[in-house]
Parts: structure tokens; sequence; C-alpha cells
């Protein structure tokens, strides 16, 4: 039975894993134009993130011109699947809930 | 641990994180398959097919610019997109054979020239990469906009 998983239910982590789950990584800039997060914002997240074992950084390249690629672990691309999985039982119950009524 | 309101319903979360992955992959076609993506990635193959003309170390030594220089506009364009390759597993299914399309096209390339190498004595390398290279640019171009059309109307579907 998958369930909810705590750390990525936040609306913003969960956005951020959605980006992950679609490229092997994703630049720092690139998921902050998406979403439109403000840096500080963006940062905080993607810490409670890694911090959980779900994301990887590294930085390519030196000076002005470097960027943060950011990228799922296995455990967080496992955790992603479930959550999303719970989400969409989730569905189908309210689903069948209003459909017996 | 939950630092920010949890006011979305499942139904709401699955919706945007849909449309934020279709966001992603229609942004990656448009920056990371820019117009003049085509037109080099032939003109670099044409070269390399050319250069067999003057001999087997011409040829080779045309292999290696080919592979540099598309290692250097992988990397270009990477940088520029802030995408690494997409992931099919994630990716609408609509959007699956414009995105299989793009790599048929290489690999038809690929095999092309490696056929006629193998099976023509002396095959007319110029004139077949001045050929290669035009057919190359149109159908690469064809493809990426197919996928970019299929992206924009799962976009405009999805925020409906």
């Amino acid at each position: 039975m998958d369930e909810l998983d705590p750390v990525i239910h936040a609306p913003k982590r969960l956005r951020i894993m959605a980006l992950l789950a679609t490229a092997d990584d994703l630049t720092f800039a690139r998921i902050q134009d998406q979403l439109r997060l403000g840096t500080p914002d963006l940062s905080k997240q993607i810490k409670t993130l890694h911090d959980a074992g779900y994301l990887r950084t590294k930085r390519s390249g030196r000076g002005p011109g470097s960027q943060t690629w950011v990228g799922m672990t296995r455990e967080g691309a496992r955790a992603y699947r479930s959550h999303v999985r719970a989400l969409r039982a989730l569905l189908d119950d309210a689903d069948s809930t209003t459909e017996s009524r | 641990m939950h630092d920010e309101p949890m006011g979305q319903t499942p139904r709401q979360a699955l919706e945007t994180i849909e449309s934020d992955q279709i966001d992603l992959y229609l942004r990656w076609a448009e920056t990371q398959v820019p117009w003049w993506y085509w037109p080099s990635f032939a003109t670099i193959v044409a070269t390399w097919v050319a250069s067999y003309e003057f001999g087997l170390w011409a040829g080779t030594g045309g292999a290696l610019f080919a592979a540099a220089a598309l290692g250097y506009i992988a990397g270009v364009l990477m940088d520029r997109s802030g995408v690494t390759f997409p992931r099919v597993r994630a990716m609408p299914r609509p959007l699956l054979a414009p995105y299989v399309a793009v790599f048929v096209v290489h690999l038809t390339v690929v095999a092309a020239i490696t056929t006629t190498v193998i099976v023509m004595d002396d095959p007319p390398f110029l004139a077949i990469g001045l050929a290669i290279g035009p057919a190359l640019a149109l159908v690469g171009s064809a493809s990426t906009r197919w996928y970019r059309a299929v992206a924009e109307r799962l976009r405009a579907q999805s925020a409906r």
C-alpha cells in the first residue's frame, strides 16, 4: 500500500520532484525559472529533499558561468512514484465514493 | 516538516505536476533544440561523409572532428536549456512518437552512411555528403516541429 510521503507532500517540493522525474538532471536556474520560486525558497526546498536523501546536486564549471545541477536519487525516484500512486489511489477512492452516492 | 499549507486536493496536485511536466518537455524542445541545431548537425555530418572522398585518413579526421563538434554542441545545448536528456518514462504518450522520431532520424543517418561505406566499392562521398546535408536538416527540423506541435496541444489541453 503506497502512502503519502510527508517530505514530498508539500506542494513546492512535489513540483520540484515532478520536474526532476522528467529528466536526468536539471539546473537550479531551470527549476527556478519553471516553478517561479525565489532563490532562498528553492534552496530551502532542495536542501530538505537533499537531506532526506531524495536529491543529489553537483556543480559544473567555474566562476560566473558555473551551474548547479540537481538530480533525483534512486530512493527519491522510488519515493516520488509511491507518492504519486498514493495520490492517484486517493483520487480513485474519492471518485468511486462520489459515484456510489 | 509541513512548512507550507497543504491546501491542494489530490486532483489539483496531480494536475499541477502534469502541467509542469508538459511545460518542461515543451521548453526543452524550444531551448535545447533551437532552429540552428539541425542545420549545424546536418553540416557536421555532411562534412564528415564528404571527407571520405579524400581517403580513409581524411575520413577518420572527419569522424574525429564530427564527434568533437557534436559533443561540443550537446554540451552547449544542455547548459543553455538547463536540462540533460528528458526521461521517456514520465513523458506523455502523445509526445513519445515525435521524440522517438528524432532519434530514428539520427540512427537512420548513421545506418545509411555505414551501409554505403560497406556496400559500395567506390562511393561518391562528396555527392552523398552534399545530398545528405539538406535532407537531414529538413527531416530533423520537421520532427522537432512535430514534437513542438504535440507539446503545444497538450499544454493547451492541460490549461483548460
